[in-house]
Formats: C-alpha cells, sequence, structure tokens
C-alpha cells in the first residue's frame, strides 16, 4: 500500500519528478563518462608504458636492479626461456643486454643507454620495429647496426647510413668500443628517453663487450593477460630464487601512483556529482512535502502513523531513483561500448599526449564492479536525501495541518 | 454496552496561558450518545473546529478530559492516538481532502489498508459503502475527476469504512451547492438512521442545522445552549 501510493505520488507532478529523475540520470551518465574516460587514459598510459618501457614482468640479477654494472647478468639465459616457453600465460619473452656508455661521432658525444636487443622478439613484444621514422630497423643484414632518436643524430651531427662509435665498460671492466652504422632514427613519441637510449642487436653488442654466452641483463616478458600479472611473479620467483622478478607497478611506480591520483580525482568528482544530486532530490522532495501538508496532517488524522509517512517519503526519494539508475546506467554503458569500440580521437593534441606517454586515441572502459558501485551510491544517496524530507513530513501536527488553505 | 460515545469534562483550550490568555474551550463539558446527529454551532472563533479536534485527538486540551468509547485519550501516546483514530473516529473535513492520486474507491478503503484489512472484507466493506454514498459508478474516478459533492460523498465512505464509533464532520456542507449539500446530507441521515452511526457536525450551514437532533451552540469557547429538537 505504502509503495502503492509512493509510486502515485511521485507521478502526481510528472514534469518536477521527471526532471529530478532526468538530472540522476545524466548525473549517472556524466560520472560513468569521466570514470570510463579516466580509466581509459590510465589504461591508455600503462599500455603505453608496458608496450614500450616496462613490458609486463621484467627479470634481472638482483644487483643489477640498483647498481646496473654491465658484471650482473642473468646466467643461464637459455634454461630460464625454457622455463618460461612452457608457461601458457606468457605471450612473449625477449632478452636484452644493457649497459651504459658513450656516444660519439666526428662532431660530437654523449652519454647513453645502450640496450642490445633481439630485432625479432623486440619487434614482437615492444613493436620497436613500428616506432622507426626513417631508414630501417635492425633486422638488416648489415653487422653492427644501430638505431637512435633523430634528436640524439641532430646533437651528435650524423645522418642515416653514417657511423658512430659506441664505447663502455666490458665484462673484465676495461672499456671497449665498436663502429656502428645507423640503419634508422626511432621516436617514441618521449624525447627526453628516446634521446637517452640507443638499440643495438643483442649479438653485436655480446661480441664488442667479450659477454658471456648464455647470458642477458634483462628478460622482459609480456603477458596473455595483465591480471595474471602476480600469479605469473610468484610461479616465475619459485622457478628462478635467485633472480629479481618484478612486475610493472614495481618496475615504474609512477604507474600505481598515477592510477591512485585518477582515482583519488574520481572520487572528488564521484562526491561532488552525488552531492549535487543529493540536494536537487531534497530539494524537489521537500518541496514535494511542504506543498502536501495539509495532506500529510489529513493522512495522519485518519490514522497514518509517523512511521508509515516516513517510509512513504522515503520510498517516493527511493523509487524516483529506481527509474533514474537504471535508465542512466544503460545511458552510460551505451556510450561506452560504443566509444570503447571507436574510441575518442585526440589526434589534434597527439604530440602531447605521447610526450605523457599516451595514446592519441582513448578508448573508455569501465570495470563492471563501478556499476555496482555507482548504483548502490545513488541508493544510498536517494536514502540520505529522502530522510530530510521525511522527517519534516513526519513531524507534521494534523491539526495545524487541515487549517493549511 | 455503554450508550455514550463521546464525554468531554471541564475542557479548556487556553493560547498564551502565561501572557494574555484567549480561551478557545472555556470549561466545555458534553455527551454525546451513540446514534446522534448533533450539529455544533457558533459564529467564527467560537471553538467549533477546536472542539472537534480535541474530540477527535488532532489537539491536546490545555486542561479537561476526552473520554471516547470509555477510552480517556490524555494519557495516549502518539502512536496509539493514531491508531484510535484510524480504527474509532472517522473525519470528513470541508474540503473533503481525498488523496489526488488514488482513485475514489482506493480512497474509500484506504484507512481499511492501514487497518490491515483483508482484501475481501475490504471489498464487501467499499462496495456497500460506495453504493450507500451513490458513488459506485464513479468508483475508479480519481478525485479531480468528480464533483465537490461527489467528493464529498467518497469522504464519507472513507470515513465510515472502519466502522468507527463517530464521525466528525467540520463544515462538511461548506464547499458545496444546495443540491449537492442536500443529497450529502441525506445520505448522512439514512446512513445514521439506518446504522446508527453517530455524527458530529461543526457548522454555519443552515441546512444542517435543521436536520440535526441536537445543537450544541458555542459562543467564546463556552457551551451557549445545548438544545434536543
Amino acid at each position: 500500500m505504502i509503495i502503492n501510493l509512493a509510486w502515485k505520488n511521485i507521478w502526481r507532478n510528472p514534469v518536477r519528478s521527471g526532471v529530478v529523475m532526468a538530472a540522476v540520470a545524466t548525473g549517472i551518465w556524466a560520472l560513468m563518462f569521466i570514470l570510463g574516460f579516466s580509466k581509459g587514459m590510465v589504461m591508455s598510459y600503462i599500455n603505453v608504458s608496458i608496450e614500450t618501457r616496462t613490458s609486463h614482468i621484467q627479470i634481472h640479477h638482483p644487483e643489477f636492479v640498483d647498481d646496473p654494472e654491465v658484471v650482473h647478468v642473468i646466467k643461464g639465459l637459455d634454461t630460464v626461456l625454457m622455463v618460461m616457453k612452457d608457461m601458457e600465460e606468457i605471450r612473449l619473452v625477449s632478452p636484452r643486454l644493457i649497459t651504459y656508455g658513450l656516444i660519439s661521432s666526428a662532431s660530437g658525444g654523449q652519454g647513453a643507454m645502450i640496450k642490445g636487443v633481439v630485432p625479432e622478439t623486440e619487434a614482437q613484444l615492444t613493436k620497436l620495429n613500428d616506432k622507426v621514422k626513417e631508414g630501417d630497423y635492425l633486422d638488416v643484414e648489415r653487422r653492427n647496426a644501430i638505431m637512435i632518436s633523430s634528436g640524439l643524430a641532430k646533437k651528435l651531427g650524423v645522418s642515416l647510413h653514417q657511423h658512430v662509435v659506441l664505447s663502455f665498460q666490458g665484462l673484465d671492466g676495461d672499456i671497449v668500443s665498436g663502429r656502428f652504422r645507423i640503419s634508422g632514427w626511432y621516436d617514441t613519441g618521449n624525447t627526453r628517453v628516446d634521446d637517452a637510449i640507443v638499440y643495438v642487436r643483442f649479438q653485436d653488442l655480446q661480441n664488442i663487450g667479450e659477454m658471456e654466452n648464455n647470458t642477458s641483463h634483462e628478460i622482459a616478458i609480456t603477458l596473455n593477460d595483465i591480471d595474471s600479472v602476480s600469479a605469473v611473479k610468484e610461479k616465475l620467483a619459485s622457478h628462478f630464487p635467485f633472480l629479481a622478478i618484478r612486475s610493472f607497478e614495481e618496475i615504474s611506480p609512477d604507474l600505481a601512483m598515477y592510477n591512485e591520483q585518477i582515482k583519488t580525482s574520481m572520487m572528488i568528482i564521484i562526491v561532488v556529482i552525488m552531492l549535487a544530486l543529493l540536494f536537487g532530490i531534497i530539494n524537489t522532495m521537500l518541496m514535494a512535502v511542504l506543498e502536501r501538508t495539509k495532506e500529510l496532517g489529513m493522512l495522519m488524522a485518519i490514522g497514518m502513523n509517523r512511521l508509515k509517512l516516513f517510509m512513504m517519503i522515503m520510498l517516493e526519494s527511493i523509487l524516483m531513483c529506481f527509474v533514474s539508475v537504471p535508465a542512466g546506467l544503460l545511458l552510460g554503458h551505451i556510450t561506452i561500448k560504443g566509444l570503447s569500440v571507436h574510441g575518442i580521437n585526440l589526434s589534434e593534441w597527439a604530440s602531447g599526449l605521447e610526450q605523457f606517454g599516451m595514446q592519441s586515441i582513448i578508448r573508455p572502459q569501465l570495470d563492471t564492479p563501478v556499476y555496482y558501485q555507482i548504483a548502490i551510491a545513488l541508493v544510498i544517496t536517494s536514502i540520505v536525501a529522502g530522510i530530510y524530507p521525511a522527517i519534516k513530513a513526519m513531524n507534521t501536527k494534523p491539526a495545524e495541518a487541515l487549517r493549511k488553505i | 454496552m455503554n450508550n455514550t460515545v463521546i464525554k468531554t469534562s471541564g475542557l479548556y483550550k487556553i493560547y498564551n496561558e502565561d501572557t494574555i490568555p484567549v480561551y478557545a474551550l472555556n470549561d466545555v463539558s458534553i455527551e454525546i450518545e451513540r446514534g446522534s446527529f448533533i450539529a455544533v454551532v457558533g459564529p467564527s472563533g467560537s471553538g467549533k473546529t477546536t472542539l472537534l479536534n480535541i474530540i477527535g485527538g488532532l489537539d491536546q486540551p490545555t486542561r479537561g478530559s476526552v473520554v471516547i468509547d470509555g477510552k480517556e485519550l490524555a494519557g495516549m501516546k502518539e502512536n496509539e492516538l493514531i491508531n484510535f483514530r484510524r480504527d474509532h473516529i472517522g473525519f470528513v473535513f470541508q474540503s473533503y481532502n481525498l488523496i489526488p492520486v488514488l482513485s475514489a474507491r482506493e480512497n474509500a478503503e484506504f484507512v481499511m489498508l492501514l487497518q490491515g484489512k483483508s482484501k475481501e472484507e475490504r471489498n464487501e466493506r467499499v462496495n456497500f459503502l460506495l453504493e450507500a454514498v451513490g458513488i459506485a459508478d464513479k468508483a475508479k474516478n480519481r478525485p479531480g475527476e468528480l464533483s465537490g459533492g461527489q467528493q464529498q460523498r467518497v469522504a464519507v465512505a472513507r470515513a465510515l469504512a472502519p466502522k468507527p464509533s463517530f464521525v466528525l464532520a467540520d463544515e462538511p456542507t461548506a464547499n458545496l451547492d444546495s443540491k449537492s449539500a442536500s443529497v450529502l446530507l441525506d445520505m448522512m441521515e439514512e446512513l445514521n438512521k439506518e446504522e446508527n452511526i453517530t455524527f458530529v457536525f461543526s457548522t454555519h450551514d443552515s441546512r444542517v442545522m435543521e436536520r440535526a437532533r441536537r445543537i450544541i451552540t458555542l459562543v467564546d469557547g463556552r457551551v451557549f445552549s445545548d438544545e434536543l429538537r
């Protein structure tokens, strides 16, 4: 009976109730869009970072993490790779040699991180071949190929196919040098990082540095599913307790920090939107109660007790949300689904986004629990919004209320 | 069974008692018997509505007691009083005060729903009452679709639905044209005679006074006269 009456009361003033419900639905839609867009941006940042920098998991010699000396190598590389080959969660593996040295040309020199990569696996894992803006990738026939950024080339005053010299510390502690021919310019969009890293072939670096066979400084791993990172990391740790196995969040704490910052910002936005909806609903419910003072007095006069009156007003507030919440969620879901397929094209700001390590097409996405969280938050908001008007209604004095015109 | 349905003793309602007291009711003692058809009359501000509100448990007297069906209202708690009103007192208001979103039938059965009566019991009673007040064919109409007279008849059906001890009707004909008022009063008189339902009116309307079998006249909150006719 109370539900029936509350439901009918909502439609007593369809325009006013409709406006509130539309506001709630629009609020939910806006909230979902902002959350989805932010999640899309975070995932874009994380994906770019995983693809170009961290992979999902990296393996190092334990001392290499804090002291990236050339001597801190992973030994028994073949055995490690063999174990990983049997793990179905792992999609790609790429070993790397990493050292720090000097790149110099006839006109100048600069310090750089020298990465020795296996061109085939690296192309699959980091799509390094796609980053080549001019010239060739490292998979050329000729020995001692090197890829550098165009910015670095400008500083060194070199052009494509010219030679540079890499000098770095060999395994025995002596400085070794090698002459490399520039095969191409690469550009990941992050100029500052690009100018500090040069890529050569794994085999070439191993030969010039006189490093041991069957060793590497780093093994980069990507998985089929980002959610299995912890499980795979634990599995690898059990196989190789003597190695440092780190997830992308451990390698790059800025990812987790960025994620947390976005979450905090989102919480603030959620609170602001919920507060706006809260006061909107309170206002409407209060108006509905005040303009019905006489009727509420009559209801109490004929025998409706205060609890039932309280429940009736609360139900009016809750039922309005029961109509608008599914509508808002559906609208938001359709928007997010549509945009996750087509993406939001921000190519106008592509260079800026790339500087931040993001793609120019953002694909909004929302996890299913967020839908429940929004729905629960709205139900709580509607309950809170109903309390004051319901108390106001409950405190109606029938004799006074009935005297009102 | 005691035949007295309403008994007030030394009833006072005083506003601003500590400053400049205004006596809305001043020592009102009346007894009303079951099956009465009574009009409480008097000029505006004489205390008619205050008396009805206090008898109906909607307002508290400053002093004095009200006993309904042998029960003293003064000692009752809020919810107890609301339930007592629901079960013992029917209200008919000047401006009908129906619930605009419910149909005539739903309005009529509303108090029975509050009482938790079964569907069969409600249907039987409401069908009878809608028929009795001559509004059965408008059962599905909402108040906005009914004339003033029809709305007031629905209000009477609602007041009688829970089988109350008596009905308090505050200026029930004030907003009605003479024909509607006459139909309403005929119907109430009939229910009074045939069902022995007690009606207590507060009114200025001579048409009501003509039909009342007892008239209590209030002046300045006091019982000026109490005459049987």
